[in-house]
């Protein structure tokens, strides 16, 4: 239970800086943004897509 | 008179040929939904199916880098971002040391269990590659 609380307020941070991204004015990026950039150099577009299996691995294969 | 390709004429092609293919796309989406609907956590065809399609989406991602890289400026406010996706993984990492602990798939595992749920995440999770070979 613990966890799942846990769990529910690091995915609520994330759903949270989003919208304070999505502000008019806001300095703070979008997710998004932050992937743009991630992707603009090699080694980050290797994170993100591995990233992006791992959760497809641990959530449908296991 | 050989008729332009680029420009205004370009793009209207360009506009006639998107919709027909995003069609076809979102309906091969929608049918790899239901297939993984119908595949089983544990199963050695789940593996295989989620290993391929990880093969596929880095190959087209690393392919797609060469042709559109281009340096972008880090943002200024790039941390709290960092901060959030290191206490989710701290959290995660936490739970897959201690046996005691669930990990965020224990916990979705009832759900995704459902078919209906099961397909909507595979669609999700293959539209989300699409979106990273995309970039």
């Amino acid at each position: 239970m613990t966890m799942a609380v846990a769990y529910g307020l690091a995915v609520g941070g994330l759903i949270v800086l989003e919208a304070l991204a999505r502000r008019p004015g806001s300095a703070l990026p979008t997710a998004g943004e932050c992937l743009a950039w991630a992707m603009g150099h090699p080694a980050g577009r290797v994170l993100v897509v591995l990233a992006w299996w791992w959760a497809g691995w641990h959530f449908l294969a296991r | 008179m050989e008729e332009p390709t680029g420009g205004l004429a370009g793009r209207r092609e360009q506009a006639r040929g998107g919709w027909p293919r995003r069609g076809l796309l979102a309906a091969l989406l929608a049918a790899a939904a239901v297939a993984g609907a119908g595949l089983p956590s544990f199963a050695p065809a789940t593996y295989a199916a989620v290993i391929a399609v990880g093969v596929v989406v880095l190959g087209a991602a690393c392919r797609t880098h060469v042709r559109t890289a281009r340096a972008r400026e880090r943002p200024a406010l790039w941390w709290p971002w960092a901060v959030a996706c290191a206490a989710f993984a701290g959290l995660e990492a936490w739970a897959l040391l201690d046996p005691a602990q669930p990990t965020v798939s224990d916990l979705m595992d009832p759900v995704l269990a459902e078919p209906v749920w099961r397909g909507l995440a595979w669609g999700v999770w293959l539209l989300a590659g699409w979106g990273v070979v995309r970039r």
